[in-house]
């Protein structure tokens, strides 16, 4: 079960698909042209987008553009559907913003077909991007970590030349520094089993 | 563009395909039945990468083993159940069209094929698998740096005990040059005398505990 918003201008025929989504257990979100979806979209964050290509104000293509180049929905599945197809080049217009589409007359079973392929691929987008942000949090740990070894050692070799130009003073006051550093940076790792 | 391993047993049909495919660029590999496709995936998969098909689309009635047995039959297969396959199903019946998925298909198109469903669909398998890839290439490098963290976890906690030597062997030289300053101001210069050999002796053992370590002599 997913939450899907529908994108449909004609009455009638939203009512079709509301119900066939429905049938396949999915939270139906509805919205009559590309504007109101977009806003839909953004507030209820749906993990697909099924919208028809033809519709008023902001049209299937126009919608796709907008969603892509909002970070908030990132990995959102757009299935699109659309009366004429027609050659690659047309495709590949519609494919540039949308995952998938559909043609019109749509069969009840193609079209949850499609919505539970697109739902796969869109899990599979939410672990890529999952996987991401943690490596680059670990990544920026470790380089965190590793600058302040490096500060951590450069304070021990401050304090030894120090308390060799007899500044013991000196030397205790490179070494609580550059401790502080190394506690501060430990404190910032993060360890696969939560401990730092 | 993908490396498209077609299968069907029609001639006519996968002449059409395939000039399909490679209309749109697609490199093709062809197989009359899944028997056959079988051996070509199993020839290919000891050399790693390269010569693997990115995705099988084949035919789903076939005569000596179909799609769906062919679908079937990889899935089991350590070594090929991560093969992408579309089927071409029939178009008549939901049950027909859902066939494909049920074998365990990634994706299927109903018959007659038409090209830009096709286009779709092989476009959305390119993408799948760009995605699983990723998605591989991150968890390697998650247990990399998970290692590097386990690494810099034991470096830290030297480090953090070398910082706790040092600060003990700091606070007793400490006392020990302002007991020779002591002895200096009382006119014990014997003493201090000592006391500041001593302190020179700790100094150069601190300099020589911290100081890098010379590299080796490539001469030597």
């Amino acid at each position: 079960m997913a939450t899907v918003l529908l994108v449909e201008d004609e009455e009638v025929q939203r009512k079709v698909l509301e119900a066939t989504l429905r049938s396949g257990n999915h939270q139906v979100l509805l919205s009559s042209n590309g504007a109101q979806a977009l806003v839909v979209a953004k507030d209820k964050r749906p993990a697909i987008i099924v919208a028809d290509y033809n519709t008023p104000k902001v049209n299937g293509a126009e919608l796709c553009k907008k969603v892509r180049a909002d970070k908030s929905l990132d990995g959102v599945y757009i299935l699109v559907i659309t009366a004429e197809a027609g050659d690659s080049k047309r495709i590949d217009s519609i494919l540039a913003g949308a995952d998938d589409f559909l043609r019109k007359p749509v069969q009840k079973d193609e079209l949850l077909n499609r919505v539970e392929i697109g739902l796969k691929v869109r899990d599979l987008r939410e672990e890529a991007s999952e996987l991401r942000r943690k490596a680059e949090r670990q990544e920026a740990t470790q380089e965190a970590l590793v600058a302040a070894l490096e500060a951590a050692v450069r304070g021990f070799e401050s304090a030894a030349a120090r308390f060799a130009a007899e500044d013991p003073d000196g030397a205790h006051e490179a070494l609580r520094s550059s401790h502080e550093e190394l506690r501060l940076a430990l404190s910032r790792v993060v360890l696969p089993d939560g401990g730092a | 563009m993908a490396r498209v391993l077609l299968v069907d047993d029609d001639e006519d049909s996968r002449q059409v395909l395939e000039a399909i495919l490679r209309y749109e660029g697609h490199e093709v590999v062809l197989a009359a039945n899944g028997r056959q496709a079988l051996f070509v995936l199993q020839q290919a998969t000891p050399e790693p990468g390269a010569s693997l098909p990115d995705i099988v689309f084949s035919d789903i009635q076939m005569p000596g083993m179909s799609g769906t047995e062919f679908c079937r039959t990889i899935r089991k297969d350590p070594a090929l159940r991560d093969t992408y396959v579309i089927l071409a199903t029939g178009y008549d019946t939901p049950e027909s069209r859902t066939e494909g998925i049920a074998s365990g298909a990634d994706d299927y198109v109903g018959k007659p094929v038409r090209a830009d469903e096709l286009h779709a669909r092989i476009r959305l398998a390119m993408r799948v698998r760009g995605l699983h890839r990723d998605v591989a290439e991150l968890k390697r490098r998650l247990a990399e740096g998970e290692r590097t963290a386990r690494e810099l976890e034991g470096f830290a906690a030297r480090t953090t005990k070398l910082r706790g030597d040092l600060s003990e062997k700091l606070g007793s030289l400490l006392d020990a040059s302002r007991r020779g300053l002591e002895e200096v101001r009382r006119g014990e210069a014997k003493p201090a005398l000592e006391t500041m050999e001593r302190l020179a002796g700790a100094i150069e053992a601190l300099r020589a505990s911290v100081a890098p370590r010379e590299s080796p002599n490539p001469e030597t």
